[in-house]
Order: structure tokens, then C-alpha cells, then sequence
């Protein structure tokens, strides 16, 4: 003799059996109505990702110049173990680490800051949202092309500029000094993307419910200790998402190494993705390329495994 | 329920048109365009200049004949273009036409089966052609030959602003000693010397070529890029590598020497900020777009006085032309490539400013400053190929290009420098 015992929800209440057996039939109905909607983005999300991502995968294990399908070669794991040879490939990665350390820090506390002044609710809030979000929607290539100009030694604007207002013994290179190079990528790389996480931190600002903020007032708080104690703690999962979004963002780094610097001078800027591209597109080296786009993919799903893993739902615990 | 049928229906079509739609366009615009109309599409690198004009008319020219085939071009910027090609040649779809660098990338092409076999057309029609052997290396894979040649280009010279020089009492030098002389004067009176933008690596590696030739010659460089009987760790190549670096440290050259590309460092010299321009005969006709306001003199690439060799200069044959063996249209291709090299499109190539390798078009043809630019040519007794062209990209393209630039950033002495390049060729033969 069986006992029928009728399913719990979450919060307790039985559900009759008759609406689950509904809710179950009902479940492929939805599916289907939703199939031609999802199809487009899958047949995209396939076709321009996955494919390409396990082509890369494929490739990393090849030897291929790229010239003939019929000469790829399967090398096994010989792609992986030349880098280890490779000076170049720890010095980009050297140049990533970089990348993630620097821009990723500078994207963070700039955009934070801002955000938490601009909800102070000072004059021309709103005027310097618009303001600050402006790099964010110039092409990096754009970007990459006016910086280099105006770096420019020879035609540029910031040496003439120093030594007009009696800094001229600051004047260099900038881009030409292998030891500059790079930290001037990373401003540059922090500049144009603070301004969209510091939007990202203004809507999690407004969805912090007034009466906190009233009821620290009433227990004495002053304006820092506001943001410290009720504001900051609130804000975690949104500083969490914007460190990954930048990390990810930085590892990716490509278009603005390329047009400023093309990794150089002497590989003082090389990053992945451009040394993967080199050997790739110029010294005809598909395999070896692909590989090295394999362990930047591995690097950057760790970074987003630990980070979402880690830090989901932060606020709330 | 019938809502649901309803948007089910009309999101179903929706996606359908949409993944449909590019397969169904492509179907009913490419191949029916191009043999319906005889249409040869052609590819090159001819972006400006001389080259700019000189291919726009000749495609007038040809397409005005109304003879049933007609000429698409598609301009591709230097910096892609290998790229590019190289990405159609293996995807299976090159153009019919297609204009390229020739040497290694003939080889690179070739060996990988892309290219059709044009021996016999060459072997019929070479008499046409001024330097045919040097047109025949440019195109040859494992004795075939596939590809005509097309342009020549020299690096042997130096581009100079006689108003600069005339004002700090300068004589258009002679000699690379004068040359230093000259810069040093200038550098003195607070005015940049040479223009240089190496961030791309290869002016850089041009300014090394003009010393290598001189202390090596083109016999010895030879034998190092084929590992025979010389080695880029030789002295010579050291020493050139040397005058390189000595020239830069120097200061010399213009301050973004490093972080400046070509077009900077032109536009640095055309703006008259600079006395001295060293770069390819290409730019002989490259500055009318942007005129600048004074008389650009051009002067032979100054002698090193202690230098073994006196007689080689730097330069190649450095387009070329090429059916690829993919191509939709090989009869019309064929058509249109017989009619390039013959001496009517060779007068018009040679008269917007580009050095045709069809025999007597330059002296019949081209303006002064490019007959000048050839006359030097041929009192050479050989010239040396853009090195990059001839070493594997691995190495040409990165410890050629980059270790230039390392040179005159000095974060590479000129014995590591050497060092680097003959490591990376013996890599790339293993």
C-alpha cells in the first residue's frame, strides 16, 4: 500500500497535483514558443562562437601556415611546450597581468569614486554622467589613433604642451620608451572604460532603498561613515561584476595595443593577443597562435570561475 | 491558443528569413554578376600615390575598351593586405587577378598550390621585360615561374628640403661622412635631421639595408640568408647593425623615431619640419595629395667611404602579378594580365610615377624624377632585395622589424641584434 503525498513548494505550501501535472504538460509548449524566438541568437551564438572557439581549440594542436587546408599537421601538445621556450610569450603575459592589475584597479576606484560623488546630488550631476560615459562610446580604435597623435615626439601635442607651461624637462618619448609604453596603454585602457562601470555603479546606488540611508542619519552616522557602513557593504556585487567585467575587458586587450604600439617597441607592449595574432597572421604559424589564444581563453575562465563563484549574491550575505 | 499559434507561426518565419536571407542573396548576386559580365576581379596594395592613380587608369583605360571583360578592383592597405590574400587564397576565394610582393610570398603561394603555372608565358614574353632575372627570382617556385613582374622599386635614396639646407650653409652631401656632418649642423641649429617613423619596423629595416649593402654586399647577404658561406653574426652585418644604432644615438633622428609610423615621419618632412627623408622610390610620386611648400630634392644614398662594397644598392622588383589558381575567371584574367604587361599599360603605369619593369616604358614615360631614381638603378651593379621579402616572416617580420626598432631604441646592442636573426633563421629551417 503506497501513500500519496502531495509536493511542497519552496515556502511550504503543498501544490494539488493536478496544477503540477498542468505546469509539467505545459513546460514543452513554452519551450516551443519560445524556439523561434531563441533560434537566430543560437544559430549566431554557434555559428560565430562555438564554432570559432572549437576551431581555435582544434587548431592549438596543429601545425599550419595557413595556406592549404591540406597541410595541417596534428602536433599534439608541441604548441603548449614551445612556449615555455618562447621569451616573448612570457613577457605578454607578463604584460596581461599588468593589463589586469593596473587597468583593472584604476577602472574600479575611478568609477566608484565618481559614482558615490555624483549620487551626492551636487550641481551638473547629470552633465557629468554624460560627460564621463563620452570615452566609453568612442571606438578604442579611434581612441588608440588620437592618443598616439597627440603622444607623437615628432607632431604631437603633450611635449609642446609641457614645455609651454615650463615643464619641458618632463617631455619624452612616451610610447618610444620601452618603459613608459605600457603604463601609458593601461591609462589609456582605464580611461576609456571607467566611464560605463561608473554607471554600473550609480544604478546599484539608486536601488539602495532611502530608508537605510535615513535610519544611519538617525543613528548618528555622518556622510563617510554612511558610505562605509551601509552604502559600501551594498555595493559588493556590483564591484564584483564591474572587477570581472574590467578583468575580462583587459585580458582581451587587442585593438588598442595594436593601433598605438603594435606591441612594441621591442615587445615592451606586446600583449596575447597581439603576439597570437603575429604569429598567426604574419609568421604564418596558425597552430602556435591558436595555442596561445587557448591559454588566455583558460586564464580568462578562471578569472570569471573564481570571480562569479566567490562573490555571487555578496550584498546579501 | 490560437495567439500562441499565432506568434509561434510568425517567430518561426522570422527566424527562417533571417538565417536564410545572407545564403539566399549570395546565392542570387555573386556568380551570376561575375560570368554574366566577364567581370576579372583584382586585388592589390595600390593605396596611393603614383600606384593610386596609375591603377585607376589603367582599369579606365581597359574598361573603356568595351571588349566584354571588365576590371573590379579592390585597393587593400599594405599593413592587410598579406593578410587578406593569404586568408582568400586558403578559404578558396582569391580574385582572378591578383598583384602581390613576389619571393618568399611566391614561394609561400606557390608551395601551397595557389598560384598557376605561367613559365611558358614567361619564357614566350620575358625579352619584354627589363632585369628579367631579377623579375624571374621574384617569381620563381622549384624552377616555374608564377607570376609576371610589375614594378620595381629602389631604396637608394635620400629625400632632402634644399631650402633647409640652403639655410644652415649645407652642400647636398656626398658622402656618408658629409651626411654626418651635415645632420650634426642641423642638430645644432635646433632642426630635426631626418624624419624616421619605425613603428612598423620596416623603414627602420630599410635604413639597416642601406648599411648592409655597403658593408656586406648583396653576394654576402645572400649567403646568409641561405646559410651558406656567411652568417648574420658576422662581422659585417654587426657593423651595420652598429652604424644603425651609432646614428640614432646620435640624435640624428626625429624624436618619435621609435613610436612614429610612415605616415608621421612623411608628414613631419612634407610639413618642412625635417631636412632629411630616407625611404622608397614610391614616394617620388606620393606627395601630391598633400603638396608641400617647397621643392623636394633627392639625392642618391650617401657612400660609406670605408665600406667594402661600393657598387650594390638597395632595391627590388616589388610588384607582381598573378592568376590564382582558385580564380573564377582564369581566361579573362590571362587577358587582362597580357595587357598589363604589355607596352601600352607599361607607358601609363610609368607615367603616373611608378618604375615599370616593361622594357624602355620608364625612359619613354615616366616623369624626370623617376627616370633619375632608375638611372641610379642601372649604373648598380646589383641591388639587394627588401631582406624581409626574402627571409621567412617569423624571422624578417619580427627580429628584422622589431630588432631595428630595438636598435634605435637601444634596448638591443647590435652583436645581439645579429644574434637574434641568425637564431631565428636556423629555427625556421629545422
Amino acid at each position: 500500500m503506497s501513500t500519496q503525498v502531495a509536493p511542497v513548494t519552496s515556502a511550504g505550501a503543498a501544490v494539488p497535483a493536478a496544477r503540477l501535472a498542468t505546469r509539467t504538460r505545459s513546460v514543452p509548449r513554452h519551450w516551443l514558443l519560445a524556439l523561434p524566438f531563441l533560434l537566430p541568437a543560437l544559430v549566431f551564438y554557434v555559428v560565430f562562437l562555438l564554432v570559432p572557439l572549437l576551431g581555435t581549440l582544434a587548431l592549438s594542436l596543429t601545425e599550419w601556415t595557413g595556406f592549404n587546408f591540406a597541410d595541417i599537421r596534428f602536433v599534439g601538445s608541441d604548441n603548449f611546450r614551445a612556449m615555455g621556450q618562447d621569451p616573448v610569450f612570457w613577457q605578454s603575459l607578463r604584460h596581461n597581468v599588468g593589463f589586469l592589475g593596473g587597468s583593472v584597479v584604476l577602472k574600479t576606484v575611478v568609477a566608484l569614486l565618481l559614482a558615490l560623488a555624483l549620487d551626492q546630488r551636487l550641481p551638473f550631476s547629470n552633465l557629468f554622467r554624460g560627460v564621463y560615459l563620452m570615452p566609453a562610446v568612442i571606438s578604442l580604435v579611434v581612441v588608440g589613433v588620437v592618443f598616439t597623435l597627440l603622444f607623437s615626439p615628432s607632431l604631437g601635442l603633450v611635449n609642446p604642451f609641457l614645455t609651454a607651461i615650463g615643464l619641458g624637462r618632463f617631455a619624452g618619448a612616451w610610447l618610444g620608451d620601452p618603459a613608459l609604453a605600457l603604463p601609458i596603454l593601461i591609462v589609456i585602457d582605464a580611461w576609456h572604460g571607467f566611464g560605463l562601470y561608473m554607471f554600473l555603479f550609480i544604478s546599484r546606488l539608486i536601488a539602495i532603498p532611502q530608508d537605510l540611508h535615513d535610519a544611519a542619519h538617525v543613528d548618528g552616522a555622518g556622510g563617510w561613515q554612511a558610505i562605509r557602513d551601509v552604502t559600501l557593504p551594498l555595493m559588493k556585487s556590483m564591484v564584483a561584476m564591474v572587477v570581472l567585467l574590467a578583468a575580462i575587458e583587459s585580458l582581451k586587450m587587442f585593438s588598442l595595443v595594436y593601433v598605438m604600439t603594435k606591441g612594441g617597441p621591442s615587445h615592451a607592449t606586446e600583449v596575447l593577443s597581439t603576439w597570437a595574432y603575429f604569429q598567426a597572421f604574419t609568421a604564418n604559424k596558425i597552430g602556435y597562435g591558436s595555442a596561445i589564444l587557448v591559454v588566455l581563453l583558460i586564464i580568462t575562465f578562471v578569472l570569471a570561475y573564481i570571480q562569479v563563484t566567490r562573490f555571487q549574491f555578496a550584498d546579501e550575505a | 491558443m490560437r495567439t500562441e499559434t499565432r506568434i509561434r507561426t510568425v517567430g518561426l518565419v522570422l527566424a527562417l528569413v533571417a538565417m536564410l536571407a545572407p545564403a539566399l542573396l549570395a546565392r542570387t548576386s555573386e556568380p551570376v554578376a561575375a560570368q554574366a559580365s566577364g567581370e576579372v576581379a583584382l586585388w592589390t596594395e595600390f593605396t596611393a600615390g603614383g600606384e593610386k592613380t596609375g591603377i585607376e587608369r589603367l582599369i579606365e583605360d581597359w574598361n573603356a575598351q568595351g571588349n566584354g571583360v571588365t576590371i573590379s578592383h579592390r585597393p587593400i592597405g599594405n599593413e592587410q593586405f598579406f593578410t587578406v590574400i593569404r586568408t582568400a587564397l586558403a578559404g578558396g576565394q582569391p580574385p582572378d587577378l591578383l598583384q602581390y610582393e613576389g619571393y618568399q610570398q611566391t614561394r609561400d603561394f606557390a608551395g601551397a598550390g595557389h598560384l598557376t603555372d605561367l613559365t611558358e608565358w614567361w619564357t614566350a614574353n620575358s625579352e619584354n621585360f627589363v632585369l628579367p632575372e631579377a623579375g624571374a627570382r621574384a617569381c620563381t617556385f622549384e624552377g616555374k615561374i608564377y607570376c609576371v613582374p610589375f614594378t620595381y622599386q629602389t631604396g637608394w635614396q635620400i629625400y632632402y628640403n634644399p631650402e633647409i639646407l640652403e639655410a644652415n650653409g649645407i652642400e647636398v652631401p656626398q658622402t656618408y661622412e658629409e651626411f654626418l656632418a651635415a645632420a650634426e649642423t642641423l642638430k645644432a641649429a635646433g632642426v630635426t635631421p631626418i624624419s624616421l617613423g619605425a613603428k612598423d619596423g620596416w623603414p627602420s629595416t630599410h635604413w639597416y639595408m642601406a648599411f648592409l649593402v655597403q658593408r656586406c654586399g648583396v653576394e654576402t647577404v645572400y649567403q646568409a640568408i641561405e646559410r651558406n658561406g656567411a652568417s648574420f653574426t658576422d662581422e659585417c652585418f654587426v657593423q651595420a647593425a652598429t652604424d644603425l644604432q651609432s646614428l640614432a644615438q646620435a640624435g640624428h633622428f626625429s624624436p618619435g623615431m621609435v613610436s612614429d609610423d610612415f605616415g608621421t615621419a612623411e608628414a613631419l618632412f612634407l610639413a618642412g619640419r625635417a631636412a632629411f627623408f630616407q625611404t622608397g622610390s614610391w614616394f617620388a610620386s606620393g606627395w601630391e595629395e598633400t603638396p608641400p611648400n617647397f621643392e623636394v630634392g633627392i639625392m642618391p644614398f650617401p657612400r660609406l667611404t670605408d665600406a667594402v662594397n661600393t657598387e650594390d644598392i638597395t632595391g627590388a622588383v616589388t610588384h607582381v602579378l598573378a592568376i590564382p589558381a582558385a580564380a573564377a575567371n582564369p581566361e579573362a584574367a590571362m587577358d587582362v594580365l597580357e595587357w598589363m604587361s604589355s607596352e601600352e599599360a607599361a607607358n601609363t603605369w610609368a607615367a603616373n610615377g611608378n618604375i615599370s619593369m616593361y622594357e624602355g616604358a620608364v625612359e619613354a614615360s615616366a616623369p624626370q624624377v623617376i627616370k633619375d631614381l632608375w638611372a641610379t638603378v642601372q649604373e648598380a651593379e646589383r641591388a639587394l632585395p627588401w631582406i624581409e621579402n626574402e627571409l621567412p616572416p617569423g624571422v624578417g617580420e619580427d627580429k628584422v622589424y622589431t630588432g631595428t626598432v630595438a636598435l634605435l631604441s637601444g634596448s638591443l646592442t647590435p652583436e645581439a641584434f645579429s644574434q637574434a636573426i641568425q637564431d631565428a633563421l636556423e629555427a625556421s629551417a629545422e
